[in-house]
């Protein structure tokens, strides 16, 4: 039976692959005779890819963007034509073409000249929400990301896309990312294609991404494009810098927490480059465990690239990223984590419509700890290892029709729990992940543009492996082992479609639908997001994987050149979303599938956007109400109940203002509601007169709320050209500059019976500085 | 090289400082007055106590659970009484307000299942444990810690020190895992608290016994008792060994996730404890097989053997 749904789904999906390439091939048939002029657009300094630059004919109202690659493919009628180029913060460059053939030509592009007055920041977004068929998705560049006040001094990507309307977090410096009512572990997070499993440094105080090595980064939520999948809520696909082709760059920073060194030239001059950039935390170089602290923590990462241009129409990349953290105390408590990964790709355009991307990717994670007790010895380890193998095709039939397709496979393997007792151990599980995609962004008339597609997933349980059977009070009743092959199989049909209604020049409707699978989750205790000791556990024969229906609308409204505006709505319906039992046990527990519960969620929300994106004073203000909501049996007696992310009001406000050419002042103000909490609502008291051993009591699951949060960060930074041999940026700030005690959690404390509540508050007025030197 | 040791010093002190700053500064905690939502509080009375195979009156405790600002409060005048299916026996309070015992002495068996039932302000409660055999106690079972050791102390006797030997055995409080559960209790049986009546059994500070613990949260909280005998006038010490049902065992190992294997916001996700009472009660009615051994000191040096800290106590004895 399950053979003849597959069957089934498999049947559908081949239907609908076949619509979409004779709807492609129709609409390009509709063309007459074309040419076209296709390469990649850069930064005519650094050498690097800008992604999403527009490259256009004026006269002919045509244009097409760079892809995350930095490639353009813009194909127009025969003839003589002035193409232009631009790109948010750069000056705009022409090229004459006389097209009887195809052209490739590469722009080089220039960053403006500051003028006060006519600074644009984030424009990018404001004109990408109207241009493009895809729906909820942000740009970030690092030049956007810079200007934000940060925590610690340093540029964080991860605190930025926190300050994305529709994105939530926990508690004062957490990594986590909760992206429109899902998960921290719903969030597909790329550098350079390859996953990242824990994307924190110092439980979530820094993220894994260096914004030396960082160019740029994508988000989207809910509304993946076809190629991404694998998660449910959002992706995060960040791309590292190429480095220089042209001359060697160096780069020198220290902020408190870490200090930083990058360098970037040519290997062979304009066809290989490489980046190498590295981080190190300072503290553990000046202090023991138990000198200062009882913990001490310390993280380095590095960040490697490696290209090379082949021809004008092959290029390989080698990109690397490997990052440790390390936690001990002088009392044998140890615990060491990190992210390892490498891709290889190699690009090829052929016949100048047709990019074809493949990449071999090896991403690595693992966490490590151990402890003394008593004597002995404990330790637990958990990781998870893939290697991928992927395809990807845009072929760029026109201006206005683009078809994608690509597919691959993963082999995972996971160990979601190791000890030193092989009995205590959850045994470790092999899986293959294969999926195949089909997209296509179509405009067939100028008020109306469809983005749509599927995606086919299959994910298989196999190899030698050992799996429990559970009766129906999740009791193990039995033990299963295979040897070898395949022993589950779970596939997923996902279609995905933006309708984007273009009703005039400023303004459009998009609509949009979206189902998205997720295989892997992360099992933790934690009500937060700073626990390192996450396990990351497959769909298996007892856990089905996690699916997610989503429908979203969207209004987007630019007002004179200056401001814009959105309203984005959104509801999702999960299917087997997983909780935990009370007083679940997931450390050293072989059947941590009994832990386990699964069944439904909702969520919803309304995202309202203002932004301003030119001139001396530039920002945005966002509210959300939101939504995130759970009905699992065995868990709150089988009431619905509200998810530990489930914060209704997030009111952010940014702002940055250009004080002089060289200096700029930012500002951030985030108010959010108090999020869920279990909180007890009396005390018994048992055990007998010579300890007070007092036992909270509670009611419903998450129904007590935290106060709300919210804080002010304010920072001033400097920033020149670069014109003499060394160049001196810096970032002077106060985060949380009114000290509000937001609370990071309770304790329930007793003292003769008496029941006393501590409250553990992070970061109260904490200055914060970053002095970074180029040569 | 001078000045480069003062440089060195100097951003030690500054790195120090700044760091010191960032953390210890940054993170605090604070007592605070929050108003916990009291409606909805599920529970009306908390139990304590069972019936064990150790005869006598047996005994329990009721109180009344309390909110935020109070304190534990006896639940006095309850009508209790507790059934094996055969007998019925009836319960009455003693001269302290919330502790019950049974009418009659009489000692729980080994397979029988208990039922108690309370009648209190009006509603009725129930509660039902089966007894489990406890195995002897074997030496080798003896849950003995890390500072279990020997060594000599001064004694104060007839106006002068002299050297005494003595046997100390440290106890896990709280350890779980192993395939035979059980309470341990290990006592100087010339105190008072040495077993007399299943009163004391419910009210002495007993421990737990399991292989392993288990690591909760991110930092797992373990709490330490011991036991200590002084050999010197010859007396052993007491050790015994009550066995719980796999119910009780799920009972406690879910009540010390809520206070001392507690990690605080690093928790795993709070729930109520799982008792074994109908709604509206909480705690647990536990039937109990007991064993009880003495221990003299060639089976203290015994244990230490086996599990003490060797080189603590070879230094005492060089001493």
């Amino acid at each position: 039976m399950i053979m003849k749904n597959n069957d089934l789904q498999l049947n559908k999906s081949m239907k609908l692959t076949t619509l979409i390439t004779i709807l492609a091939l129709s609409a390009a048939n509709a063309f007459g005779q074309q040419y076209t002029v296709s390469g990649y657009v850069k930064d005519q300094a650094t050498g690097e890819v800008l992604v999403g630059a527009t490259v256009y004919d004026a006269a002919l109202q045509k244009g097409a963007t760079t892809n995350g690659y930095g490639f353009y493919s813009l194909s127009l009628p025969a003839g003589s034509h002035t193409v232009k180029c631009s790109f948010v913060g750069y000056q705009t460059v022409e090229f004459s073409a006389n097209l009887n053939g195809n052209v490739s030509h590469n722009f080089g592009l220039t960053e403006e000249t500051v003028s006060l007055d006519a600074v644009t920041i984030t424009a990018e977004g404001r004109d990408m929400a109207l241009r493009t068929n895809q729906f909820c998705e942000e740009r970030l560049t690092m030049r956007s990301i810079r200007q934000m006040p940060s925590m610690f001094g340093e540029a964080d990507v991860v605190k930025v896309v926190q300050l994305q309307s529709g994105v939530k977090t926990l508690g004062d410096g957490s990594s986590g990312m909760f992206v429109r009512g899902g998960g921290n572990d719903q969030n597909l997070i790329l550098i350079d294609e390859a996953p990242i499993y824990n994307p924190s440094h110092l439980f979530g105080l820094v993220s894994i991404f260096n914004p030396d090595a960082v160019n740029h980064v994508e988000l989207f939520k809910s509304n993946m494009p076809a190629q991404y999948g694998g998660r449910v809520s959002s992706v995060i696909d960040c791309k590292m810098k190429e480095g220089n082709p042209n001359k060697f760059d160096f780069a020198v920073g220290i902020s408190p927490l870490s200090s930083t060194l990058t360098a970037s030239g040519p290997v062979l001059r304009e066809r290989a480059s490489f980046l190498v950039s590295a981080r190190k935390s300072l503290i553990d170089l000046f202090c023991n465990a138990g000198d200062v602290f009882s913990l001490m923590p310390a993280f380095y990462d590095v960040n490697a690239k490696l290209n090379f241009q082949i021809n004008s129409r092959n290029r390989l990349f080698l990109s690397f990223y490997n990052g440790k953290d390390r936690i001990e105390s002088s009392d044998g408590f140890f615990n060491r984590w990190g992210n390892t990964s490498g891709t290889l790709r190699w690009n090829v355009n052929i016949g100048s419509r047709l990019f074809v991307n493949t990449s071999v990717i090896v991403s690595d994670y693992t966490n490590y700890m151990e402890f003394n007790e008593n004597k002995h010895k404990y330790r637990w380890e958990t990781g998870i290892t893939d290697v991928n193998l992927k395809t990807d095709l845009a072929f760029y039939i026109s201006p206005e029709n683009t078809v994608k397709a690509g597919l691959g496979t993963t082999h995972h393997h996971f160990v979601p729990g190791q000890t030193a007792d092989s009995l205590q151990s959850i045994p470790q599980i092999n899986a293959f992940e294969h999926f195949a995609y089909l997209l296509h962004d179509f405009t067939p008339v100028e008020w109306l543009g469809v983005n749509y597609g599927v995606r086919l997933s299959v994910f298989q349980n196999c190899g030698e492996a050992t799996w429990y059977e559970y009766n129906s009070e999740h009791q193990v009743v039995g033990t299963e082992k295979s040897s070898s092959g395949v022993y589950k199989t779970h596939t997923s049909i996902e279609p995905r479609v933006n309708v984007n209604f273009k009703l005039a020049a400023d303004r459009s409707l998009k609509l949009g639908y979206a189902r998205n699978a997720q295989y892997m989750q992360v099992l933790q205790n934690s009500t937060l997001s700073y626990s390192s000791l996450e396990t990351w556990f497959p769909a298996n024969a007892n856990i089905k994987p996690v699916l997610v229906d989503v429908v979203s609308a969207g209004w987007f409204q630019n007002l004179g050149s200056q401001y814009s505006l959105s309203a984005e709505l959104y509801y999702k319906w999960y299917t087997n979303q997983i909780d935990y039992v009370d007083h679940a046990r997931l450390l050293n527990n072989p059947y941590i599938e009994g832990e386990v519960r699964t069944g439904t969620a909702r969520a919803y929300g309304l995202e309202l956007n203002a932004r301003k994106t030119q001139g001396r004073l530039t920002g945005g203000i966002s509210y959300t109400y939101s939504r995130s909501l759970r009905t699992i049996d065995g868990i709150n007696d089988g009431r619905e109940y509200s998810s530990l992310y489930d914060i209704p009001h997030d009111l952010k406000i940014n702002a940055n203002y250009r004080l002089t050419a060289n200096w700029s002042a930012s500002a951030v103000w985030i108010y959010t509601s108090g999020r869920p909490t279990t909180l007890p609502v009396g005390f018994y008291q048992t055990e007998n007169s010579y300890s007070d051993l007092v036992v909270p009591i509670y009611s419903e699951r998450n129904s007590s709320r935290f106060p709300a949060y919210h804080r002010l960060d304010l920072s001033v930074g400097y920033e020149p050209e670069k014109q003499g041999r060394v160049v001196w940026s810096a970032n002077f700030g106060l985060y949380n500059v009114y000290g509000r005690k937001n609370p990071l959690g309770y304790r329930f404390d007793t003292d003769h019976g008496q029941v006393r509540v501590m409250q553990t508050t992070l970061f109260r007025l904490l200055p914060n500085f970053a002095v970074k030197a180029r040569f | 090289m001078h000045i480069f040791f003062k440089r060195a010093v100097s951003l030690h002190l500054i790195a120090t400082a700044l760091f010191s700053y960032l953390f210890i500064t940054a993170c605090t905690e604070d007592e605070i007055s929050l108003d916990l939502k009291n409606a909805g509080n599920p529970y009306q009375i908390a139990v304590d106590g069972g019936v064990f195979s150790y005869g006598g009156h047996q005994f329990l405790k009721l109180t009344v659970p309390f909110e935020q600002n109070g304190k534990a409060k006896p639940a006095s005048g309850a009508k209790v009484e507790v059934s094996d299916g055969q007998n019925t026996y009836q319960y009455r309070e003693t001269e302290k307000e919330g502790e019950y015992e049974s009418v009659e002495e009489f000692a729980g068996e080994v397979g029988k299942v208990y039922t108690l039932k309370i009648e209190y302000n009006g509603n009725t409660y129930f509660a039902s444990d089966s007894m489990v055999a406890a195995t002897e106690i074997e030496l080798e079972q003896i849950p003995a810690g890390e500072q279990t050791k020997y060594m000599k102390i001064e004694h104060w006797r007839d106006g002068e020190v002299v050297f005494c030997d003595f046997a100390s055995i440290e106890l896990s409080k709280h350890k779980f895992g192993c395939v035979e559960t059980a309470r341990w209790i290990f006592r100087d049986i010339e105190t008072d608290y040495y077993v007399k009546t299943p009163k004391n059994l419910v009210l002495y500070d007993h421990c737990y016994s399991h292989e392993s613990s288990i690591p909760q949260g991110v930092f797992p909280m373990a709490t330490w008792g011991s036991g200590a005998a002084y050999n010197e006038s010859a007396q052993p010490i007491q050790c015994v060994k009550m066995s719980m049902s796999d119910r009780y065992y799920d009972y406690l190992v879910s009540t010390f996730n809520l206070t001392d294997w507690s990690g605080g916001m690093f928790s795993t996700i709070s729930g109520n404890v799982k008792t074994n009472l109908s709604k509206g009660g909480t705690g647990y009615f536990y039937a109990s097989d007991v064993k009880i051994r003495y221990l003299d000191l060639d089976e203290l040096l015994e244990i230490i053997e086996m599990f003490g800290n060797k080189e603590l106590s070879d230094d005492y004895e060089k001493q």
